[in-house]
């Protein structure tokens, strides 16, 4: 076992070239032809867990596209970035997928978007663009050209696979339109009797092309506004994250005062999602009740963030290299005093149904998840908390106040969606005293860094640790004051996978509630489509069917 | 000469038969079909005629008519024909389904031309009804143990009369071993009465007259006759444990078969039932609690069974199991509370016993009229399968409306003929203030698990989409849409109008209780009331039918229904209507997954009972089949000899 | 003719206050729930928007599934019809309590053919949850009206109410059965599995819409109505005087409601398995009263 900084950089050095891009955060460039073996190292023998792969068109600068895997250490404290050149001829690199299950969506995005093919990948099909998209039309690269686009769009569709009638199956469709679902996404559940045997899902019918408007439109500091739009709960937590990204890249030092306050509007939004989910899931188990109750609580913390931001949502209050508005000391007092009435208000409410016969049988040992499911498919947060996995970018990687706060990493092992709901519900607790440590503790100073200027092409990576688990942002900078490189990926993005293994054997009933447990957030997931669990079935969504809404 | 009208339905049989077996194709069918359908008319009114006119017919024939006697133990010159209201009870229902199943088979049967031999269905078909109908009115234990065995023998034929289906085959072979086994109890008993008590005389009256006095004289004797004679008897009956062969037997046949044997013939040992509980012996409390317990048992597990099939004629096979169970679980607590005396107990002796013929009667009807629109849809579609039908009723309206009203009736629900008999099985049971209550609540229960699987069966046939693509698919010939809505036509009048069928059981139970029939018990219009002190329990059929469909028209004529066309809502997705459609398979998991020990107790005795039980015998028997050859070619010598001798002494 | 003219007064009056009591119900759970809560009389105007809209209908669906709604609701309102509520005066002689839960029973099976027939998989799934539970509730709703025949040795509506004259031990504990198995068959909260809405989008109803939808709706309060009825009628005694019986009536089903209505509002959804073990257990202890009640305690 290598813990040391310098024992792991050393092994790194083998491999290939290593760049320290910022405090942490190390680059490892080498060969297609190592990608694996490097990549098992980090994710299964370092302990590591991978966290996202990005693709890269970096032909106008060095004449190659770029793919860059983010593994993220939790042990060592260390994030490792390993960037493989891929030839623009022949666009082929091997696949990692076979070794990180997890990987399987990150790289069918790369393909989607670059046309970077990857070898040995189980099954590289359309992940987010629509199937009557034209071939080798890739939206990210940077030559794509718009005006042809639309002209192959309307001319070509490719038709729909033919279906199999399976034996004693049938199909149940859970969304896109579903109330157990609060964004379109799709997932069909292959059900016998009530039991569910098999699912599959569709997803991505959202996506807006934020990464393309960044690129193409946006100036660096406009960037953080529409990043704060990516998701509708927890955006404040990219913001953050991307703020931090293109920081780290620039070597921008924040004033305290800014991170401290970052930090206070992260753990409010943290609060006010796990109890919205808390919510949610008293919904979907019928017991509604529950459900006014926690929302109830939840609107004096909607309160508290329109006091200190003036909004309740979509803050507005980052900018790369500090935050836009101060928090006076009225406004501290005042939410000391909510907090304490929430925290009073949520032991009482909380232990209370969380202890209900009704809401304990019905999601005690249902939707497991063991550890070397969640462990190959690299699950983030709750999730990965509640089935025995310690992760947290709090702790082990930490960013704002955060390392100067005293907080447990709450861990179960059930791997449930109980320990799942416990999981949030001690974060909670944690939550709210890390706001009144913040919050008594806040010092004074600057709001924002002097001379923020941002060099060209530079990596940074900005790691946030977002209600629903950790959020990454990969950040390369551009010329004339832009972002050449923009990839937000949202702990969804890694936990939705996992959904379909929970709900293989579980009882139709049920299902509603797992595919909630790990909070999907599907808006900051979504780009779009398949994932095909049973290769003779194949349902394919159209552009036109999304399109009509159907 | 009005008793030889007696026999004008056996000749025409006969004729039927034998002119039917002459030809291969259709013309085999047409005749039988023709001679079959005109003799069950003339059944049905014979047996009304005697239930009406309380005229019990009666005919001695004489084979040879110069003989008087045969230097034999057993005068098997004469034959002794009775038609009482017992028998006329059978008959009519004989009647009525043999002349449905007769019109429907005239174009059912066609859909065998060119691939089997149509005449050898004429002839098993004409004798198998001209059997069954002998059975019912013999008054002769010789020669009903010969038309017994030979009814078997013909419907064993048509069970497999697909004889390239080894299913088929097999099915009847386990048929008829089953039966046979069981009828060797029957002919053991037989001998021992003909025997030990009437000195060789074989008339059923007769008979009578030695084995009620043995109940008092030898009840060692008598309750030993009475176990054989029932276990003898419910190997047809198919109560449980003996069963097993009906579900496999009675999908088989063609399907207007199916609806005979499970109509009419497995009625015949329920009939023979009556004969031996009320008839030859006199009900005791021990005898009416282990009927009723068997009969609870048999309608327990037949629908529970019947709830996991996904064969449409093997469910309603089950179902026969599971109705032949509240028939005779209405028998038994009719038994016993007869026993219990008592004014007040009489009542719902006379009122369970009624309940058991009236069941038998509309269960006749609406399993017959099940099986032919079963058959319908075999005749359609080919096949059998509820996983992948569906969504029939646009094609074929009426059979769907006869299949409902079917269903309707065999579950129980309110306005039907199902209602009526199920209510007076309850009403006599549950209020008694005897164990019997509980048998009553299991049956209550079970009618529901009915009503449960007959929505599968109705709505995987007729109305939810189907998982394969039906085209031009019309609705079944004239011939057979008579029949299906005769029968549904007779199953909604024997609901509402329940004075008919009782007036028809009147006669019997008159006989048979001295302290008053069902008839005088009840108050009958506008409802049917078990009259006590007060009341016991009332129920109008008549009332909540026209209610039923007054405020159902009412409303919908108050709220005109303007429609408009979507597709399914399937949540935004495409609807796919071959995938998003659940299979018969999966109807009622949970509920089958909730009395899971049920099953696994089934299985396992199925496994400790039925397979070794079969296993070993299959050895004995092989055992002794080698020694038997040679001794059965030995007997037949010398039961030739014997013949030849008489002729000779004739001569 | 003047007894029919009460009989049928009896079911406008019925008729008219079932969607109200659904709206107080409605009502005390927005409370209980710290909801401001929708006026009482909203049920009504649900119903009335409703009833004139037109029905939209599935491609793939049959007669049954349009007839059944009325079905339904007249085998709801002649079962009314035969209970004793806001007079003595019904026409319990047409029918016993057998024939009354062959009345439900056939609401049931009517529901889940109509809403098969939509082609709709939710609504099959939903006719399958139902089924499923009123098969066992039969069970449960044939082991009290054992215990109650025994008590009184009849089945008729005249006789079994009140039960309560005789204060013996089987006849309490069966009326308490009896009001827990009502709450199951009313599909109140534990047992709302048949119309689950977020986990098969109110499975039955999905299908259902304008008119089809609001009898099918004004069925649900019906049976509602019914099984307090049923619950009021076994409890109210005999003596009386005629004309305090609609206001004892109406006082009664209004605590019934409010009593099942709190208790329903901190409950959340059983699934369906769990519903039916439920139930299964209720079965011996049905038939340990009924074993009671035969030994004349």
């Amino acid at each position: 076992m290598l813990t040391s900084i310098t024992e792991i950089l050393n092994l790194l050095k083998k491999y290939g070239k290593v760049e320290k891009i910022h405090k942490d955060t190390y680059v490892v460039e080498i060969s297609p032809g190592k990608v694996r073996e490097l990549c098992e190292i980090l994710h299964w023998k370092l302990n590591g867990h991978f966290s996202v792969t990005v693709g890269s068109d970096e032909r106008p600068v060095n004449g190659y596209f770029g793919v860059y895997h983010v593994f993220l250490l939790d042990k060592q404290k260390l994030s490792v970035i390993v960037h493989v050149k891929v030839n623009p001829v022949t666009l082929k690199i091997p696949s990692i997928t076979p070794i990180i299950p997890g990987a399987n969506w990150h790289e069918r995005e790369a393909h989607d978007f670059f046309g970077i093919f990857f070898e040995e990948h189980p099954n590289l099909e359309r992940l987010i663009l629509p199937y009557d998209w034209p071939e080798g039309i890739h939206p990210l690269r940077k030559d794509v050209n718009v005006r042809e686009l639309r002209y192959k769009l309307l001319k070509k569709e490719t038709g729909l696979v033919v279906e199999k009638k399976a034996e004693e199956e049938y199909i149940v469709p859970i969304g896109p339109y579903h109330p157990a679902l609060h964004e379109p996404e799709y997932f069909e559940l292959y059900v016998e009797g009530e039991k569910i045997v098999d699912a599959r899902y569709k997803g991505f019918h959202v996506h807006r092309g934020i990464e393309k408007v960044a690129e193409e439109r946006l100036t660096i500091n406009q960037v953080p506004f529409i990043a704060e739009r990516i998701c509708g709960i927890c955006g404040y937590t990219h913001n953050v994250a991307y703020c931090q990204a293109v920081e780290n890249a620039a070597r921008i030092d924040v004033p305290l005062r800014a991170k401290y306050i970052r930090s206070i509007l992260l753990e409010i939004e943290r609060v006010h999602s796990h109890l919205l989910w808390f919510g949610v899931l008293f919904h979907l188990l019928g017991f509604d009740t529950g459900f006014m109750m926690t929302w109830l609580v939840r609107e004096k913390i909607m309160d508290l963030a329109e006091i200190l931001t003036g909004n309740r949502k979509n803050y507005g209050m980052n900018l790369v290299g500090g935050v836009r508005r101060d928090i006076n000391e009225e406004k501290i007092k005042l939410s000391l005093e909510t907090l304490d009435y929430v925290e009073y208000k949520l032991r009482k409410i909380l232990d209370k149904m969380l202890k209900l016969k009704e809401i304990t049988s019905r999601t005690k040992e249902i939707g497991l998840l063991s550890r070397e499911e969640a462990r190959k498919l690299s699950v983030v947060g709750p999730v990965a908390r509640a089935s025995g996995i310690s992760t947290d970018v709090r702790r082990y990687h930490p960013y704002a106040a955060y390392s100067e706060l005293e907080f447990k990493v709450p861990v179960y092992d059930a791997g449930d969606v109980y320990s799942r709901a416990l999981v949030r519900y001690d974060e909670i607790f944690e939550s709210i005293s890390m706001l009144k440590q913040l919050l008594k503790n806040i010092p004074k100073g600057d709001l924002t860094a002097e001379n923020v200027k941002v060099p060209e092409y530079r990596k940074g990576l900005g790691l946030t640790e977002a209600p629903r688990g950790e959020n990454v942002h990969l950040v390369i900078t551009g010329r004339e004051n832009k972002v050449y490189r923009w990839r937000p990926r949202a702990p969804s993005y890694n936990n939705v996978p996992s959904t379909l293994v929970m709900l293989k054997g579980e009882k139709l009933a049920d299902a509603p509630a797992i595919i909630a447990s790990i909070d999907p957030c599907f808006s900051c997931t979504d780009h779009v489509v398949v994932i095909d669990v049973r290769t003779n079935v194949k349902q394919v969504l159209r552009l036109k069917e999304i399109a009509r809404g159907k | 000469m009005a008793e030889y009208a007696i026999l004008a339905p056996i000749v025409l049989f006969v004729l039927g038969a034998v002119i039917s077996s002459v030809f291969k194709d259709k013309l085999g069918n047409y005749i039988s079909s023709f001679f079959s359908l005109i003799s069950s008319l003339i059944i049905c009114y014979l047996s009304l005629s005697v239930l009406f006119y309380n005229k019990v017919l009666e005919l001695q024939l004489r084979l040879i008519p110069e003989i008087t006697k045969l230097p034999l133990p057993i005068n098997l010159n004469v034959i002794y024909i009775k038609i009482d209201f017992l028998s006329a009870f059978f008959a009519l229902i004989l009647g009525i389904v043999g002349f449905a199943s007769s019109i429907y088979g005239i174009s059912y049967i066609n859909r065998y031309l060119h691939k089997q031999h149509l005449g050898f269905y004429g002839l098993n078909y004409a004798s198998f009804l001209c059997l069954m109908y002998l059975v019912f009115i013999i008054h002769d234990i010789f020669w009903f143990i010969v038309f017994w065995e030979l009814m078997t023998v013909t419907s064993q034929f048509l069970v497999s009369y697909e004889k390239e289906k080894i299913v088929a085959r097999k099915a009847a072979y386990k048929y008829f071993c089953m039966t046979k086994a069981g009828s060797e109890v029957i002919i053991v008993s037989a001998l021992i009465i003909l025997i030990i008590l009437s000195g060789m005389q074989t008339s059923f009256d007769t008979v009578k007259n030695y084995t009620e006095k043995l109940i008092v004289e030898n009840t060692i004797l008598a309750n030993v006759l009475l176990a054989m004679l029932f276990i003898g008897f419910s190997v047809k009956a198919s109560l449980v444990p003996f069963h097993t062969w009906l579900p496999d037997a009675h999908p088989e046949a063609p399907s207007n078969v199916s609806a005979l044997l499970s109509g009419v013939m497995i009625k015949t040992a329920v009939y023979m039932f009556f004969r031996v509980f009320y008839f030859f012996f006199k009900p005791t409390i021990y005898w009416g609690y282990i009927v009723a317990t068997v009969g609870t048992i048999t309608l327990f597990v037949g629908t529970m069974y019947a709830i996991l099939q996904t064969d449409s004629k093997r469910l309603l096979a089950f179902h026969s199991i599971g109705q032949m169970g509240y028939i005779v679980l209405a028998l038994g607590a009719s038994m016993v509370l007869y026993s219990m005396g008592g004014e007040s107990y009489a009542i719902l002796a006379s009122a369970a016993f009624a309940a058991s013929l009236y069941h038998a009667l509309n269960h006749a009807m609406f399993k017959s009229l099940l099986f032919l629109t079963a058959g319908s849809v075999i005749y359609r579609t080919g096949s059998r399968n509820l996983n992948v039908l569906g969504g029939l009723a646009k094609f074929m309206p009426v059979t769907a409306i006869s299949a409902l009203i079917a269903s309707l009736s065999i579950s129980g629900i309110p306005p039907f003929n199902g209602f009526v008999s199920k209510w007076l099985i309850y009403s006599s049971t549950i209020p008694s203030f005897t164990p019997l209550t509980i048998y009553g609540v299991v049956a209550l229960f079970i009618s529901a698990v009915t009503a449960a699987s007959f929505v599968k069966y109705f709505t995987t046939l007729f109305t939810k989409p189907s998982a394969l693509e039906f085209k031009d698919i019309k609705e079944v010939p004239t011939v057979m849409l008579f029949s299906q809505v005769f029968l549904a036509v007779i199953c909604t009048i024997l609901g509402i109008y329940p004075v008919l069928p009782l007036t028809i059981i009147s006669p019997i139970s008159k006989l048979l209780f001295p302290l008053g029939d069902i008839l005088s018990y009840v108050k009958i219009l506008p409802g049917i009331a078990l009259l006590k002190v007060g009341f016991v329990s009332i129920n109008s059929p008549l009332i909540i039918a026209v209610s039923l469909t007054l405020i159902s028209s009412v409303t919908a004529a108050l709220l005109p229904h303007r429609v408009k066309k979507f597709s399914v809502w399937s949540c935004g997705v495409s609807f796919r209507k071959y995938l998003m459609n659940m299979p018969a398979d999966s109807y009622f998991k949970p509920f089958e997954e909730s009395f899971g020990e049920i099953y696994s107790t089934g299985k396992f005795l199925h496994k400790v009972l039925v397979e070794d039980f079969i296993r070993n015998y299959l050895f004995s028997s092989r055992v002794l089949a080698k020694i038997t050859e040679n001794f059965a070619a030995m007997l037949t010598l010398f039961v030739l000899i014997i013949i030849l001798m008489l002729l000779l002494h004739l001569g | 003719m003047e007894y029919i003219a009460i009989v049928l007064a009896n079911i406008v009056a019925i008729l008219i206050i079932a969607p109200i009591i659904d709206g107080i119900e409605r009502k005390i759970k927005a409370k209980l729930q710290c909801r401001k809560g929708p006026p009482i009389l909203q049920t009504w105007y649900d119903l009335v928007k409703l009833f004139r809209r037109p029905s939209i209908v599935t491609e793939e669906y049959s007669l049954a599934y349009v007839i059944s709604p009325y079905i339904i609701f007249a085998n709801m309102t002649l079962a009314l019809a035969l209970v004793p509520s806001f007079t003595r005066i019904s026409l319990s002689f047409f029918g016993d309590i057998i024939v009354l839960v062959y009345l439900i029973a056939s609401s049931s099976i009517f529901l889940a053919i109509g809403s098969i027939s939509s082609g709709n998989v939710f609504a099959t799934i939903g006719a399958n949850r139902e089924i499923s539970l009123a098969t066992l509730s039969k069970l449960l709703m044939a082991l009290v009206l054992a215990t109650f025949a025994t008590l009184k040795r009849a089945l008729t509506l005249g006789s079994i109410f009140p039960i309560i004259p005789p204060y013996t031990l089987s006849a309490i504990i069966s009326i308490i059965l009896f009001a827990i198995i009502a709450y199951i068959d009313c599909y109140k909260l534990p047992f709302d599995i048949p119309e689950a809405e977020p986990e098969i989008i109110d499975g039955i109803l999905v299908e259902y819409s304008g008119k089809s939808l609001g009898v099918l709706k004004y069925s649900t309060y019906l049976k509602r109505i019914l099984l307090f009825t049923i619950i009021v009628d076994l409890i109210l005694p005999r003596n009386i005087p005629t004309l305090l019986l609609p206001i004892s009536y109406f006082t009664f089903l209004l605590a019934l409601s409010i009593t099942y209505v709190c208790v329903e509002t901190y409950f959340g959804r059983l699934r369906i398995d769990q519903a039916l073990k439920f139930m299964k257990t209720m079965v011996p202890i049905l038939l340990v009263v009924w074993f009671i009640a035969y030994l004349h305690y």
